[in-house]
């Protein structure tokens, strides 16, 4: 896998959604604050609808959140060019992808540019290990190959920001492993990584950030949270990177964080300087 | 009056004979259909697509009116288009009243709303997790759009089928609009209903036969199609 | 793949439909523009002209003469009529001489050229035939059938022979009302719908010779009173006042009125047999009883 052209800097601000409507409407994510960058993997952690999964949709421009601001550093961007920009450069995978009517194969090439050869499906299939199905029905595939192909799919697409829900949910330890290399070989390329776990204990070999969703707000990781979790070995080697959104927008560290000659903007059309 | 049982071996022997008027008539119907629905067909998919993933003011509003037009009867519609193309109607400067463009005018009114109503229930059929896939996966939303047309195709096609049927076997509008002109407007229904009042009834039942095995053809496809639809959706 | 494929034969297919819709308009333009304002002629005439098979006889050999094209839309006369005054065809072939002549009169056709006649005949079940073999006109037929509440099938539908058979009436003692008299019925449909249902029902009713002969072989019912001189049908063209509607093909309707009423148009017409029996009598050279028309 090459080494993506386009590292991405994204700042998603203030951040709100509600449920419901009128009085009765029921935030549920108040005020987020977060970034992104190409290369790292952040995983974001919680209760069971503590807002992980609609956060992840928000970025992945399949929910339109209620207000807040996205920006790539040089540019504001509204929900319309940000969803149109989402479309090549961020990818969601579902807890459980959906597998169109077809061989795995062709399930690859909807994955494909048009000017792309299809020789890439096959280095594809190589990658996921799926070479043995190409041409099995896609449908007819156990959850852990589902998931295979779709990491393929985002193999191929090569996105700037790879977001993931619950991936390895209902998986034993030697399955979530596997995945987890697998989704090492995005992060080595480039690909900022952001996957939803209600375990914050998953994913610490491959992790940067960790951050936690409660109440509607978003936080830095820390013990406490992991007892209130009631899971046990934390894993204090890991770089827990402190990504305070607020206070990381209003330091004076932003500019080192982001040097303008890295950064890339999110969509082509805001890259005009 | 002759008996149903010599009129049909009259009727089998006009059609096996090639009788020129009743290939041409039947010619005439297959055409007109043809390019009505092929001219329906785009357009009233996208609205289908369109009604079942965007929500846009007015959504609710329009599907209950591509309802409504579901059950408007067909000599309703002639009329409204006779009205309209009339040289003292709206649009009468198109002098199109009693030409096969009319004709073809009103069968794509006619089917219309049954392909929107139609391919907007099968693009509902399937999960909105499949459209936001294939929104991620697909570089634009246009290629996104043809992903999930694939994968709802059996269901399209049966709406195009559902589609033709309606407009190949429909008198009224065909008549009101095309005017029943012999080799040029005269198409198997409105046949049917001349000849009939003509008392030729072994022409009338040629006609109605191939009408009759049409049916049978559409309504097997159909089946074929919601049969495999439902394996697809699984 | 199968994907690519599809996205071909779906680009083909959009484009076929494209190519075939152009073509359509394209022809259907080009028909309206070329064709329609010098070789296309629409003709609005009643179902007894076309279904007896006298236009599909009469007018191969116009076109042949001429090279004009003519769309026949057969209807009823009021419907016809109508499509006149509107404006949607060229010319009117029609059989009632009163709203004919109104409607010159009002400025909508140019002028009302006599064409030919035929006969109207009363038939009913063959058992009653022989009541009627002295009746002297066609009022005393009817009287017979209104005092004797015996059925009688209307067409109903403000055709020319619906005209006529309730100016027949009005000559009669008794005016049925569709409402009141349950022997009156009022079919809304074709002659020859009418001729089937009078039969299933045993009912008299009044037909045009043509459909008549076109029927009698598949009927019970007879003739049971012709040969009035006011059962005759006389049969008038108008060219649509171009004055009205500047596009109505003038020189097409002028080609068709000067052929039909010429001595060949004359001589096919009086040749035109149904059954071995003459259906229309020409009569271009008279003008038609009580027409004033200005010359």
């Amino acid at each position: 896998m090459n080494k993506i052209s386009r590292p991405v800097r994204l700042e998603y601000t203030n951040i709100v959604k509600k449920y419901g409507k009128g009085k009765k409407a029921k935030a549920i994510l108040n005020d987020i604050n977060l970034k992104l960058e190409g290369g790292e993997c952040t995983l974001i952690t919680g209760k069971n609808g503590c807002g992980k999964s609609t956060l992840l949709r928000i970025m992945g421009g399949l929910l339109k959140p209620d207000s807040g601001m996205i920006n790539t550093g040089l540019h504001t961007l509204n929900w319309n060019k940000y969803r149109k920009a989402v479309g090549n450069d961020v990818m969601y995978l579902y807890q459980e992808p959906y597998m169109f009517d077809g061989t795995v194969r062709e399930n690859l090439g909807y994955a494909l540019d048009n000017k792309q050869n299809t020789q890439i499906i096959d280095k594809a299939l190589k990658w996921a290990e799926l070479e043995h199905r190409s041409d099995t029905q896609a449908k007819c595939l156990s959850g852990g190959e589902r998931q295979r192909v779709a990491l393929a799919q985002a193999w191929i697409k090569q996105p700037a920001v790879l977001l993931l829900d619950e991936p390895t949910a209902n998986m034993d330890t030697e399955h979530r492993l596997r995945t987890e290399s697998f989704l090492s070989t995005f992060i080595d390329s480039g690909t900022a990584l952001y996957i939803a776990s209600h375990d914050p204990n998953h994913f610490h070999r491959i992790m940067n950030h960790r951050l936690v969703i409660k109440d509607g707000y978003i936080s830095d990781f820390n013990e406490s949270d992991l007892n209130e979790s009631e899971h046990t070995g934390s894993n204090n080697d890991q770089d827990v990177g402190v990504l305070t959104g607020e206070s990381l927008l209003q330091s004076n560290k932003n500019v080192t964080l982001f040097p303008q000659n890295k950064t890339l903007n999110f969509s082509s059309q805001d890259n005009k300087q | 009056m002759q008996s149903l049982a010599s009129t049909t071996v009259d009727a089998v022997k006009l059609l096996l004979s090639g009788d020129a008027d009743i290939w041409n008539i039947i010619g005439i119907s297959f055409q007109i259909s043809t390019i009505a629905i092929l001219i329906s067909m785009v357009p009233a998919i996208l609205i289908g697509f369109i009604l079942a993933y965007y929500n846009f003011p007015g959504r609710r509003l329009l599907v209950s009116i591509f309802n409504t037009m579901l059950a408007v009867p067909a000599v309703v519609v002639g009329l409204t288009l006779y009205i309209l193309l009339s040289r003292q109607g709206p649009l009468g400067e198109w002098r199109l009243l009693f030409t096969q463009t009319a004709m073809v005018l009103g069968q794509i009114a006619l089917c219309f709303p049954i392909l929107v109503a139609m391919s907007h229930s099968a693009f509902q059929s399937i999960e909105k997790r499949a459209w936001d896939t294939a929104k991620t996966l697909a570089a634009n939303p246009f290629k996104a759009f043809f992903i999930v047309m694939r994968e709802v195709r059996f269901a399209l096609f049966g709406a195009l089928l559902a589609g033709y049927g309606r407009i190949i076997a429909e008198v009224g509008a065909s008549m009101m609009l095309g005017g029943n002109i012999l080799h040029y407007t005269r198409n198997i229904p409105t046949a049917i209903a001349l000849e009939t009042s003509k008392g030729e009834f072994a022409q009338g039942i040629a006609l109605g036969i191939i009408l009759i095995s049409l049916a049978f053809i559409l309504t097997i496809g159909l089946h074929y199609m919601q049969g495999k639809g439902s394996v697809v959706r699984d | 793949m199968f994907f690519t494929k599809l996205m071909k034969t779906l680009t083909r297919f959009l484009l076929l439909s494209a190519v075939i819709f152009s073509a359509l308009t394209f022809s259907s333009a080009a028909y309206s523009k070329t064709e329609g304002d010098s070789k296309l002629i629409r003709l609005a005439t009643t179902t007894s002209t076309e279904n007896s098979g006298l236009l599909r006889y009469l007018l191969p050999e116009f076109e042949k003469d001429t090279g004009y094209k003519v769309h026949v839309i057969s209807v009823g006369t009021g419907k016809a009529l109508r499509m006149g005054r509107d404006g949607d065809v060229d010319i009117l072939l029609v059989h009632a001489l009163n709203a004919e002549q109104k409607f010159v009169k009002e400025g909508y056709g140019v002028k009302r050229y006599p064409v030919m006649y035929n006969d109207f005949v009363i038939i009913g079940p063959a058992k009653d035939q022989k009541l009627y073999k002295d009746a002297k006109n066609v009022g005393d037929v009817l009287n017979n059938v209104a005092s004797k509440k015996m059925r009688f099938v209307s067409r109903g539908d403000d055709s020319g022979t619906n005209k006529k058979e309730l100016s027949l009436w009005k000559g009669s003692k008794y005016q049925p009302n569709s409402k009141t008299d349950t022997w009156y019925v009022e079919a809304g449909q074709g002659m020859g719908k009418v001729l089937q249902m009078a039969d299933e029902m045993g009912a008299y009713t009044m037909t045009d010779r043509g459909t008549w002969l076109a029927y009698k072989d598949k009927l019970a019912s007879k003739i049971v009173f012709e040969g009035d001189e006011t059962l005759f049908n006389p049969y008038g063209i108008i060219a649509i006042n171009p004055e009205k509607y500047p596009d109505v093909n003038i020189a097409g309707d002028d080609a068709l009125i000067k052929w039909i009423t010429s001595e060949k148009g004359q001589k096919l017409i009086g040749d035109f047999k149904v059954a071995d029996e003459v259906l229309f009598v020409p009569n271009a050279d008279t003008m038609a009883k009580n027409e004033t028309v200005k010359k």
